[in-house]
């Protein structure tokens, strides 16, 4: 905007203020365009969810959009035929023991890889960064081989206890962010013979609050959409989470494909709710990111 | 007092312990142990027994496998290639100050947020074959008879990649914060110089862009190398006992067909010689992209 007001003594006075800028107009076009598509399968979505059977398959363009009565009962009976309010919590418990476990552990490592000098911590750094690199279903065979001999397939556990030793994404963020922390906030406590562990908890840790929100809120975005894992490990219905239960929805009648997506629905209100929650750190957390 | 701060910085080593635990028992060992199930065949009930490269051999042939593989570098062309860069053009559109900025950002952002699985199975009954399905009726009012996406092996696939365009947004934001960060004077001198906004977006915008652009194409790579839950989605699993990646297999991915293989076929051995092709192609890829990029990075270091 500034540019403009510098550029406004080369320009024509009047003939400047007529004309219109066709780029900013083909921009808006574009956007327009591209805003639309993104929300028409929405709307379709939320019109659908209340349909009967005989209006969803109308062809009919003014049914598709507008029908009429709308069935609202598709929402209690999609209640009734699933527990999603069973999937809903396990969902959300899931994700904050996972998120919790992971942040902590997360920030306990980056501490000591940014606030320390020791030998190999460049190495250690460098293997962390390349480890982000490496498609984790590799792994999954094994793991799974080894969880049910120890028969501990069917439970949250192979999916809370990878989260104790810290995730490689969360550590390197979080320690970019400790790294600009000045250092005379821990010499200052160390001379007082605080220990190191002090030091994290006292200091350190209130410190990187912003860091610690912004990949909490990542990881439990992460765990929230995640349906590799729970796919893997959770067969019994009690245990699903919302991606499965959904994944699983079966009608009894197999036919009400507008229940279904009644559900689908509800499933998608804690997104929004997320959203304007998490705004603001969501936006903060891009910033930090940014590898420069 | 030297001593006492050495023995203080051995402690940040303690520190590093539970990622370097982990690392190595759930990276490092599963890694190399699954290169040993790689040369199995062992369904867990049974004992496993040795075959050699048998596995692999038997990839380059399984027809299910090469649709996953085709599949999955089809999207990694797509997501990265194609997705990337609407995402960076649609975030420099963005950081201009144009009206609405913040309400289109935010419409864009949205869709990453929802679940991929619940966005698939949305778009599932979205691009039903028969006349009922919004694009075949949006079609058929256009005077185009639609066709059975999900259903055509020659269609099926496209539905996965043009789904993938809703999740864009994650990467434009980032892109968008990076490009905040430039400094407006580049764009100030180049206005008066009287370069026009493509020419400010290929001189200005994507060289200092540069690293951003390669850790978006880096995490880009990892994401559409692990493709699996909008495929997953569309193929509904739930009518699904026959372990089908879809009509003839035709939404299979790697991720999918490693699933499928390991986790309802049984077949430990196979599925774990696909794990590693996977990590082979991402090996490869990482190298590659590192070795295009080593020149456009340094310019991007040196323009700043």
């Amino acid at each position: 905007m500034e540019s403009r007001l510098f550029m406004e003594p080369y320009a024509q006075g009047k003939a400047r203020r007529k004309r219109v800028n066709w780029g900013t107009v083909a921009a808006h076009a574009f956007l327009i365009a591209y805003v639309a598509l993104i929300l028409i399968p929405f709307l379709w979505l939320f019109v659908s969810s209340l349909k009967d059977m005989g209006q969803y398959y109308s062809t009919d363009m003014k049914t598709t959009w507008l029908p009429w009565p709308l069935h609202f009962e598709n929402y209690p009976k999609a209640l009734q035929m699933v527990p999603l309010h069973l999937y809903l919590f396990n969902s959300i418990w899931l994700a904050t023991v996972q998120t919790l476990l992971s942040v902590f552990s997360s920030a306990l490592v980056a501490y000591g890889l940014s606030r320390f000098d020791f030998k190999g911590q460049g190495l250690i750094l460098a293997i962390l960064i390349a480890s982000m690199l490496l498609p984790t279903q590799v792994t999954q065979i094994p793991l799974f081989i080894f969880y049910s001999k120890i028969g501990f397939v069917n439970s949250f556990k192979p999916l809370l206890i990878p989260h104790i030793f810290g995730g490689a994404w969360n550590i390197f963020l979080i320690r970019q962010f400790m790294v600009t922390l000045p250092r005379e906030l821990d010499e200052a406590a160390l001379a007082d013979g605080a220990t190191t562990l002090d030091v994290f908890f006292r200091v350190i840790l209130p410190q990187s609050k912003p860091a610690l929100v912004v990949t909490g809120l990542f990881t439990f975005l992460w765990s929230w959409k995640d349906a590799w894992g729970p796919l893997i490990y959770l067969n019994s219905e009690n245990l699903y989470t919302l991606p499965i239960g959904l994944l699983y929805f079966q009608s009894p009648t197999q036919a009400e494909v507008t229940v279904q997506l009644a559900a689908i629905v509800i499933a998608l209100i804690p997104t929004v709710i997320f959203y304007f929650l998490g705004q603001g750190y969501l936006e903060r957390g891009v910033a930090i990111a940014e590898l420069k | 007092m030297a001593g006492l701060i050495q023995r203080r910085n051995r402690m940040g080593m303690v520190y590093t312990l539970p990622w370097l635990v982990g690392f190595l028992c759930f990276q490092v060992f599963p890694i190399g142990y699954s290169l040993f199930v790689s040369f199995h065949k062992w369904d867990m009930f049974t004992k496993p027994k040795y075959i050699g490269l048998a596995n692999y051999q038997q990839l380059l042939t399984d027809p299910r496998f090469l649709i996953s593989f085709r599949n999955t570098l089809l999207f990694m062309v797509f997501s990265m290639g194609l997705g990337i860069s609407l995402g960076l053009f649609i975030a420099a559109l963005l950081a201009e100050n144009i009206k609405g900025a913040d309400v289109y950002r935010t419409i864009f952002y949205l869709p990453s947020l929802v679940v991929p699985i619940a966005f698939g199975m949305m778009m599932r009954p979205i691009f039903a074959g028969e006349g009922f399905g919004l694009i075949n009726l949006t079609l058929n009012l256009l005077g185009i008879k639609g066709v059975a996406w999900l259903d055509n092996p020659a269609t099926a696939f496209w539905v996965v990649i043009i789904t993938n365009f809703w999740f864009i947004g994650a990467c434009m934001v980032i892109f968008w914060a990076g490009i905040k960060n430039i400094s407006p004077t580049y764009y100030e001198a180049a206005e008066i110089d009287g370069a026009g906004w493509w020419s400010r977006f290929f001189h200005i915008t994507i060289p200092m862009l540069s690293p951003v652009i390669f850790f978006q194409i880096v995490s880009g790579l990892i994401y559409a190398l692990q493709i699996f839950d909008i495929p997953i989605a569309l193929a509904n699993l739930a009518g699904n006992y026959r372990a089908v990646m879809g009509r003839n297999d035709a939404l299979g991915t790697l991720v999918f067909y490693l699933y499928m293989e390991g986790f309802r076929n049984w077949r430990m051995g196979k599925a774990a010689a696909i794990g590693w092709v996977i990590l082979l192609i991402g090996l490869v890829f990482s190298l590659l992209i590192l070795r295009i990029m080593r020149h456009t990075w340094r310019t991007g270091e040196a323009a700043q």
